[in-house]
C-alpha cells in the first residue's frame, strides 16, 4: 500500500523531502534484514534529531500507521522487517558520537553509530566498549540496544544491558524521556534495563550513554584442537568450573573448520574435530596463570594440541577464522539457516550430539560455531534453497533444535532475539500468563499494537499467518556473521 | 539511636503483621488484599532495610515472609547456578554452596540476616558489586507473585537469555511495589582466593586516585572501596585475587586488611548509625560529593568508585542540624541529578520524617514509572507510598 499523500507531506515537512523515501525502487532494500524474511514498507523516514523522531512517531500514530524502527538491518531474527506495511523509521542519519569522556569512562552516542566506531573512538584513552557482535563493523548501537546484543567477548564482561547506563528514548506513544543517565544505578524503576532487549517494541533510543572499560594490560589467545566435539565441550565446562573466566571461549566444529581452512587459510588444524578459541585477559601474572590452567584442562580432556598466539598478528589470524566462519560456509553450501539457542554448559556435549543426529535425520550437514563459554549455540543448517522442499525441511530441523535447547533447560535465544523468527516458540519457555505479563509493559510505553508489530511475542492481530515462516535463512556470503 | 522498632517501616508501625507459612497461604493473603481497596501490603523478610523509602500509606500490613518454607534449593554446581526461595537468608544460601566452594556474591549491609529477595528488591549492593556486578546482574530468572495473586516468571536458568522482556531488571530495585519475589535463579561463582589489602592515612583525593590506578591495573579486584572510618584520614580497601597482589604492590604500601567481611560492609546500618545517605554519582562528581558529606560531620563514609556510590552516616549523638542538612541534601541532589545521579536517605531519625524526602525529586521518567506501576499493580496494593515520588 503506498503511503497516504497527506501523511507523506506531513513527514516531509518534519524531516525534509529528501529524508522520506516512498518510491517502490527505493523501498526494496528496506524490505529485509539479516534474515530472508521480507515485507515491503509503506515508506522509509530518516530523521536526524530526537525531535524529528518524536514528531514522526506521533504523526504515524495519529494516522494509524504502524512503525518499525531500523538500525543497520543486520539483525538475525527479523526484528527490522516491516510487517503490516509499517513505515520504517531508520536511524541511519543519527550517526554521531557526541562525546567520549575518559574520566567518567562513558561514550554518548546516537543510535546509528556502529558498534566498532565506539571502541575506535575510545581507544586513544585506553578504553573500549565491551560487547562485540561479529557484525560490529556494520551493526549499530541502537540495534544492539534493541536486541541486547552479545558477542564473543561477552563471556566475562556481559552483554549490552551490562554496558548501557542511560537512554534517551522516544516511546511508542511519541514521548521523549530519559531512562537512567551516566551513573551505574538509577533512581526508581530500572526502565533502562527493561528497555534494552525489547526488540524495538517499546520505543526508539535516540541517545545512548555507554560504559567504557579500561583495556586490560595483557591478553593471551589460545587455540586448542580436540579429537571430538564432546571432548571440547567437556573442556569448556571444566575451565569455567575451575574459576577461570576467559574473556572469550568460542568453539568451531569440524564442518566449520573445513570451510574456514578452504576459504581463509588461518592455520586451524585440518584434522581436528573441534577447536576452542580461548582468550584470557588481565595482568601479566594472571594471564600466564590462566593460560596455563586453560592449557592443562584442555590437555586433560584430550586436546591433541594447544597453540598460543605469539604476537598480535598470530592473534588476529586465529580470530580471522572465527569471525569469518559463517561467511566461509558459502564454500560448503549455497544457503544456511542459522539458529541461536542457549543450553546449560553442562549439557553442551549431549546437545551437540543431538544436533548432529537431527541434521542426519533431515539430511543436512550442520556447521557449529558458537559461544561455548556461555552455552550459546549457533547451529548453521547447510542446504540448497533451490532443492524442492529443502526450505520446509530446514525449518523443521531448526524447530527441532530449538525444542532440544528448551528441553535441555535452556532457552530460545541468547543474543539474536525472538523477532519474527521464534514468535511461535515462545510458549515453550513462558506460560500464557508470563507472556501477557510481559506484554503489559508495551501498554505502559504506549504501544497500541502498531509499534514494530508482530515482533517478540506470539500475539498480535493480523500476525498469525506469519508465524509459520520462521526464518534466518539467507544465501551465505562473505558479509555473513554471527 | 535507642532501640529500633523491628516491625516499623520507615518509622511507621504496621496495623497488622501477616505471616503466611506456605506459598498457598501467601497467595491467599495477596488475593484477599486485592479485593480490599484500602489494603496495602509491605513485603519483608530479613527486615534489614525496612527504614528505606517513604512511609507506606496507612494503615498497612507487614507481609512477613520469614516463616515461609526454605525448601526447593537446587544447586547446579557445574553450571554455576542456584535456585532458591527468594526469602532465603543469603548467609544460609551461601552455607549450602560452601561445600562446592562456590558462593552467590551478594553482600549487602547486615548480610548475616538479609535475604536474597530483599537484597534484590532493595537493590542494596555490597563491596563485592565492584567485582561481580550489582545484585540485578546476578539474577538469571525469577517468579513474582503479582498483586492479583498470579505467579509470573521472567528469565530462565541460563546465563545468556534474550527471550521476552527483561522484567527481572524491573523487579530488582522496585522495593516490593510490583509484587513479591517468590523464587529466584542466581549465578554462583567459585569462591575466590582473596587477599584483603588496605592503605591508610590518605587524603580523599589521593585515595580516589589510588583506587583508580588499582581499577585500571588489570588486577582482578573483587572489591575496591575508599573509606573514612572514624579517623580523619581516608583509606583504600581492596579485595584482590591473591595472584594479582604483585601487580598492586608497586602502587602503594599496602597492609594486610581485615575481612571478610570488609569493615566497610555494614557502614550506615550499624546499631548506632542514626542518619545514613547514599549518593550515586559519576566518577568526576564523587570527590566533591564525598568531601561535602564528610565536612558536614559524617561519622563514616564509604566510596565505591567503580559503582559511583558514596554512603555516609552520622551517629545518634552527633547528628547535623536539620536545616543545614536539608540544604546540603538539596544542593547535592541538584548537582547530581542532571547526569542521572541521586541521593537516597537510607536511614533517618523518626522526627525528621516529613521534613526530609528519602528519595528526592522524581526522576524524569516518573510518569512512565507510574504507568508501569498501574499496569502491574492497578489497585496499588503493594507498598503504596514507599517508593520514589510516593509510588
Amino acid at each position: 500500500m503506498p503511503i497516504d499523500l497527506a501523511l507523506r507531506r506531513q513527514l516531509e515537512h518534519i524531516v525534509g523531502p529528501e529524508a522520506v523515501l516512498w518510491r517502490r525502487e527505493e523501498l526494496l532494500v528496506y524490505a529485509f534484514d539479516g534474515t530472508i524474511e521480507r515485507a515491503l514498507p509503506r515508506a522509509v523516514v530518516l530523521p536526524a534529531t530526537t525531535e524529528e523522531v518524536a514528531a514522526v512517531v506521533r504523526a504515524c500514530r495519529d494516522a494509524g500507521v504502524p512503525v518499525t524502527p531500523r538500525g543497520a538491518g543486520t539483525g538475525l531474527s527479523g526484528g527490522a522487517v516491516p510487517y503490516q506495511e509499517s513505515l520504517v523509521l531508520s536511524t541511519a542519519r543519527m550517526n554521531r558520537i557526541l562525546e567520549v569522556d575518559p574520566v567518567d569512562q562513558v561514550a554518548v552516542v546516537q543510535p546509528g553509530v556502529t558498534n566498532l566506531a565506539v571502541s575506535e573512538a575510545a581507544a586513544p584513552y585506553g578504553l573500549f566498549y565491551a560487547p562485540d557482535p561479529s557484525s560490529q563493523r556494520a551493526c549499530t548501537i541502537g540495534g544492539n540496544v534493541a536486541e541486547n546484543a552479545g558477542g564473543p567477548h561477552c563471556l566475562a564482561l556481559g552483554v549490552t544491558t551490562n554496558h548501557v547506563l542511560g537512554l534517551e528514548v522516544v516511546t511508542a506513544a511519541g514521548d521523549v524521556v530519559w531512562l537512567g543517565g551516566r551513573t551505574r544505578e538509577s533512581l526508581g524503576y530500572d526502565l533502562r534495563g527493561a528497555f534494552v532487549g525489547s526488540e524495538g517494541t517499546l520505543g526508539i533510543a535516540t541517545t545512548i550513554v555507554l560504559r567504557l572499560l579500561p583495556k586490560p594490560p595483557a591478553v593471551a589467545t589460545l587455540l586448542a584442537s580436540f579429537p571430538s566435539i564432546e571432548a571440547a565441550c567437556e573442556a569448556v565446562s571444566a575451565i569455567i568450573a575451575r574459576g577461570v573466566l576467559p574473556s572469550a571461549l568460542e568453539m568451531l566444529d569440524e564442518v566449520t573448520i573445513e570451510a574456514v581452512q578452504a576459504g581463509l587459510q588461518c592455520g586451524y588444524p585440518p584434522d581436528a574435530r573441534a577447536v576452542l578459541l580461548i582468550e584470557v585477559e588481565g595482568t601479566e601474572d594472571a594471564v600466564s596463570a590462566d593460560a596455563e590452567e586453560v592449557r592443562r584442562e584442555c590437555l586433560e580432556f584430550g586436546a591433541t594440541e594447544v597453540r598460543a598466539a605469539r604476537d598480535a598478528k598470530e592473534r588476529e589470524l586465529l580470530w580471522r577464522g572465527r569471525k569469518g566462519a559463517i561467511g566461509a560456509l558459502g564454500a560448503l553450501a549455497p544457503n544456511y539457516y542459522i539458529l541461536d539457542g542457549v543450553v546449560p554448559r553442562s549439557r553442551l556435549a549431549g546437545v551437540m550430539a543431538e544436533v548432529r543426529r537431527i541434521g542426519g535425520q533431515f539430511g543436512f550437514r550442520i556447521a557449529n560455531v558458537f559461544h561455548a563459554g556461555d552455552g550459546n549455540l549457533h547451529p548453521c543448517v547447510l542446504f540448497n534453497d533451490r532443492e524442492p522442499g529443502a526450505r520446509e525441511r530446514v525449518l523443521a530441523a531448526g524447530a527441532e533444535i530449538m525444542r532440544l535447547c528448551v528441553d535441555a533447560g535452556g532457552t530460545l535465544t541468547g543474543e539474536h532475539g525472538i523477532g519474527l523468527e521464534k514468535r511461535a516458540f515462545l510458549p515453550w519457555v513462558y506460560s500464557a500468563a508470563d507472556i501477557e505479563n510481559m506484554e503489559r509493559l508495551k501498554e505502559a510505553f504506549g504501544n497500541d499494537g502498531r509499534f514494530n508489530p508482530c515482533k517478540a511475542f506470539p500475539t498480535g492481530t493480523g500476525c498469525g499467518e506469519m508465524a509459520h515462516y520462521p526464518s534466518a535463512l539467507r544465501a551465505a556470503g562473505s558479509d555473513a556473521y554471527v | 539511636m535507642s532501640e529500633r522498632d523491628e516491625l516499623a517501616v520507615a518509622g511507621a508501625r504496621p496495623a497488622a503483621v501477616l505471616s503466611p507459612t506456605s506459598l498457598e497461604e501467601l497467595r491467599d493473603v495477596v488475593r484477599a488484599a486485592a479485593s480490599d481497596p484500602r489494603a496495602n501490603l509491605v513485603p519483608a523478610a530479613g527486615r534489614t532495610a525496612l527504614e528505606l523509602g517513604g512511609v507506606p500509606a496507612e494503615p498497612f500490613a507487614l507481609l512477613d515472609l520469614s516463616r515461609l518454607p526454605l525448601d526447593g534449593v537446587r544447586h547446579e554446581a557445574s553450571d554455576l547456578i542456584v535456585e532458591c526461595p527468594a526469602w532465603m537468608p543469603i548467609s544460609l544460601l551461601n552455607d549450602r554452596l560452601a561445600g562446592a566452594s562456590q558462593w552467590v556474591p551478594l553482600d549487602p549491609p547486615l548480610s548475616d540476616r538479609a535475604t536474597v529477595g530483599g537484597t534484590l528488591a532493595a537493590a542494596l549492593a555490597g563491596p563485592s558489586a565492584t567485582g561481580y556486578g550489582l545484585p540485578r546482574d546476578l539474577l538469571l530468572g525469577a517468579t513474582l507473585l503479582r498483586s492479583d495473586g498470579e505467579l509470573v516468571r521472567a528469565g530462565g536458568r541460563v546465563v545468556k537469555n534474550v527471550a521476552g522482556f527483561d522484567l527481572l531488571r524491573l523487579w530488582c530495585g522496585s522495593l516490593g511495589t510490583l509484587g513479591v519475589l517468590v523464587h529466584v535463579t542466581l549465578r554462583t561463582y567459585p569462591r575466590p582466593d582473596l587477599s584483603a589489602l588496605a592503605c591508610d592515612g590518605l587524603m580523599l583525593a589521593e585515595a580516589l586516585d589510588l583506587s583508580d590506578r588499582a581499577l585500571r591495573s588489570g588486577a582482578r579486584l573483587r572489591s575496591c572501596e575508599v573509606a573514612q572510618l572514624g579517623s580523619s584520614s581516608w583509606s583504600v580497601h581492596l579485595g584482590v585475587e591473591r595472584r594479582d597482589r604483585a601487580t598492586l604492590a608497586s602502587l602503594a604500601s599496602w597492609s594486610e586488611g581485615s575481612g571478610p567481611p570488609p569493615p566497610t560492609r555494614d557502614v550506615g546500618f550499624r546499631p548506632d548509625d542514626a542518619l545514613t545517605l547514599r549518593a550515586s554519582a559519576t566518577r568526576r562528581q564523587l570527590l566533591t560529593a564525598a568531601e561535602r558529606l564528610v565536612s558536614a560531620g559524617a561519622a563514616a563514609a564509604v566510596v565505591r568508585p567503580a559503582l559511583g556510590s558514596v554512603r555516609a552516616t552520622w551517629s545518634s549523638g552527633r547528628l547535623p542540624d536539620l536545616p543545614g542538612f536539608s540544604r546540603l541534601l538539596a544542593d547535592l541532589r541538584t548537582s547530581l541529578a542532571p547526569l542521572g545521579g541521586f541521593v537516597i536517605v537510607e536511614r533517618m531519625p523518626g522526627e525528621w520524617r516529613g521534613a526530609v524526602d528519602p528519595w528526592g525529586p522524581a526522576p524524569p521518567a516518573v510518569a512512565l514509572m507510574r504507568r508501569v506501576k498501574a499496569v502491574y499493580d492497578p489497585g496499588a496494593h503493594f507498598a503504596r507510598g514507599r517508593f520514589v515520588d510516593g509510588i
